[in-house]
């Protein structure tokens, strides 16, 4: 498999869903107990905020490339990703 | 390659070849035949359907739960108006816009807004606030993930290939340094070979740099490459990991699964669901560095969403205790004693036949289960019957007593009837998860 940049969205969705699984693993033989009310909202808006925030720093990593090509190749016009 | 070879600018520049037109319209709006802004017209056209299908679903879904409402304003956003290149929204957006880059940023900014106003309307105003998302109120969630992906998939390809042209063709930096070369004097035939590599060298380079140059003039017969325009990201390599992932995740739950219904393991359900949870988190966790495996997220939400549920259900419920209707008459003391279980179904456990050595006054237990249905216990006469009697949802209904509904109750109490001073008991558990219980005298 391919090393690719840090993927935030990955990461926050994967410790979102070990960690919950753990929870529920761990409230199936004890009395812990998770709010179920809560869990899904909070659920939605931490994966929404991930991904915002990686599709802002995807942007961001986009733009550098961008400058840096247009660097390269002086007068070289490129259309600004969208 | 000598002098002359220099590009000619845009002499024979082939454009990229185009892709091939799709059967399927572009989803834009029609300016005939609408009654508002053509939204259902144009999502008819799309899908190839008539429009009154359409218009007649968004009008029910307007009228429970007002999302086919919603749906049609964000259609009438998102959606482009036919021989319109940009959509309201893209237009509202375009005016206060300043670098390119915040167009994005924007829509995303406005996309979780309006999730979060909608998520905090459920929140409030859903018809089952106990068990948040998954009442009247997910009907509307889950048309605006659809809804949201729709017009995500039906403008990708068009941007996709509109959104970026190749670079228009770089006149002067390849054009200069062979011409500059291509004043050589007679009496200097070594500069002339040394300038004349130096050309050649810096055609080769800008060339192997990306270039989309304007072709090889002059020489017939030869194909002016094809400019290969750099593109705007790297081809992105397909993974397995996602793949790999769910397989994992399915094959873990199965086996747990398994393990429990074979009753090897007393796995409660909510752990095998939360396991597939877990595998398929962590295959996101390595997506973080290798692969791609955001898929996932789409699998893994539903998957919790059950876990969830699940979870709410009396701990009591277990599964692999069989499914049907059973009937339970033991003779004896022993055969009496169980314990006897049910998983799904109807279950009735008749004592009356059960024969108590003479003169005993020893206690036999008796226990009996049934996961998600009916149990019901018939004690003979004549004997101290001692209930236990656990209910996780339902009703519980004990000879002597009130019947009573609720969630997570146990009844301890005493069948009433006359009794003999010297005769046996009965100690009678009886538990059902999810269902009605009773307890009576034959």
């Amino acid at each position: 498999m391919r090393k690719h940049p840090f993927d935030l969205l990955s990461f926050v969705a994967g410790l979102l869903f070990v960690g919950l699984a753990l929870a529920y693993g761990i409230g199936a033989y004890t009395d812990v107990r998770l709010e179920p009310q809560y869990v899904f909202p909070l659920v939605l808006v931490v994966l929404g905020l991930a991904g915002l925030a990686g599709s802002i720093l995807a942007q961001q990593r986009n733009d550098r490339v961008l400058a840096s090509v247009a660097q390269d190749t002086a007068d070289v016009r490129t259309q600004p990703l969208r | 390659m000598t002098q002359n070879t220099g590009p000619v600018p845009g002499a024979s520049y082939a454009p990229p070849p185009t892709t091939p037109i799709e059967p399927r319209p572009p989803l834009r709006r029609v300016r005939t035949d609408r009654v508002l802004a053509g939204v259902a017209g144009g999502v008819a056209r799309w899908l190839g359907i008539d429009p009154v299908i359409v218009r007649v679903v968004l009008v029910i879904l307007a009228i429970f739960g007002g999302s086919g409402l919603l749906l049609y304003v964000l259609g009438w956003l998102f959606i482009p108006e036919e021989g319109d290149p940009s959509s309201e929204a893209e237009k509202l957006i375009e005016r206060g816009r300043q670098p390119g880059s915040t167009t994005r940023t924007v829509l995303i900014v406005g996309g979780v807004v309006l999730g979060v106003i909608v998520l905090v309307n459920l929140l409030s105003f859903g018809p089952m606030n106990g068990v948040w998302g998954f009442g009247g109120g997910s009907s509307l969630l889950l048309l605006l993930i659809v809804g949201g992906l729709v017009l995500w998939l039906a403008n990708r390809p068009a941007s996709g290939t509109a959104a970026w042209t190749p670079p228009s063709v770089p006149s002067a930096p390849s054009a200069s340094a062979p011409t500059d070369s291509t004043t050589p004097t007679a009496a200097d035939h070594d500069a002339v070979a040394l300038t004349s590599t130096t050309a050649a060298d810096t055609v080769t380079a800008a060339d192997a740099a990306g270039f989309a140059y304007g072709g090889y003039g002059g020489y017939p017969g030869y194909a002016a490459p094809v400019p290969t325009p750099t593109p705007p990201s790297a081809p992105r390599q397909r993974s397995y990991l996602g793949l790999a992932t769910m397989s994992l995740a399915l094959v873990t739950m199965g086996t747990l699964g398994a393990l429990s219904m074979a009753g090897v393991a007393n796995i409660p359900a909510v752990v095998v669901l939360s396991a597939g949870v877990g595998v398929l988190g962590l295959g996101l966790l390595v997506g973080t560095i290798v692969g791609r495996a955001r898929w996932l997220i789409a699998l893994a939400l539903p998957l919790l969403m059950v876990t969830v549920l699940v979870a709410l259900l009396p701990s009591n419920l277990r599964l692999g205790n069989g499914i049907g209707e059973r009937v339970w008459t033991p003779t004896t003391p022993a055969a009496a004693a169980g314990p006897f279980r049910l998983g799904i179904g109807d279950a009735e456990l008749d004592l009356t036949d059960v024969v108590f050595p003479a003169g005993s006054t020893a206690t036999y237990p008796v226990s009996a289960s049934v996961d998600v249905g009916e149990l019901r216990v018939i004690a003979p006469e004549g004997v101290t019957v001692l209930v236990t009697a656990t209910n996780g949802l339902g009703e519980i209904t004990v000879e002597g007593l009130p019947r009573t509904s609720g969630q997570d109750r146990q009844i301890i109490t005493e069948l009433p009837g006359i009794v003999p001073e010297s005769a046996p008991t009965i100690d009678l558990i009886v538990d059902v998860a999810v269902g009605n219980l009773e307890v009576s005298r034959a």
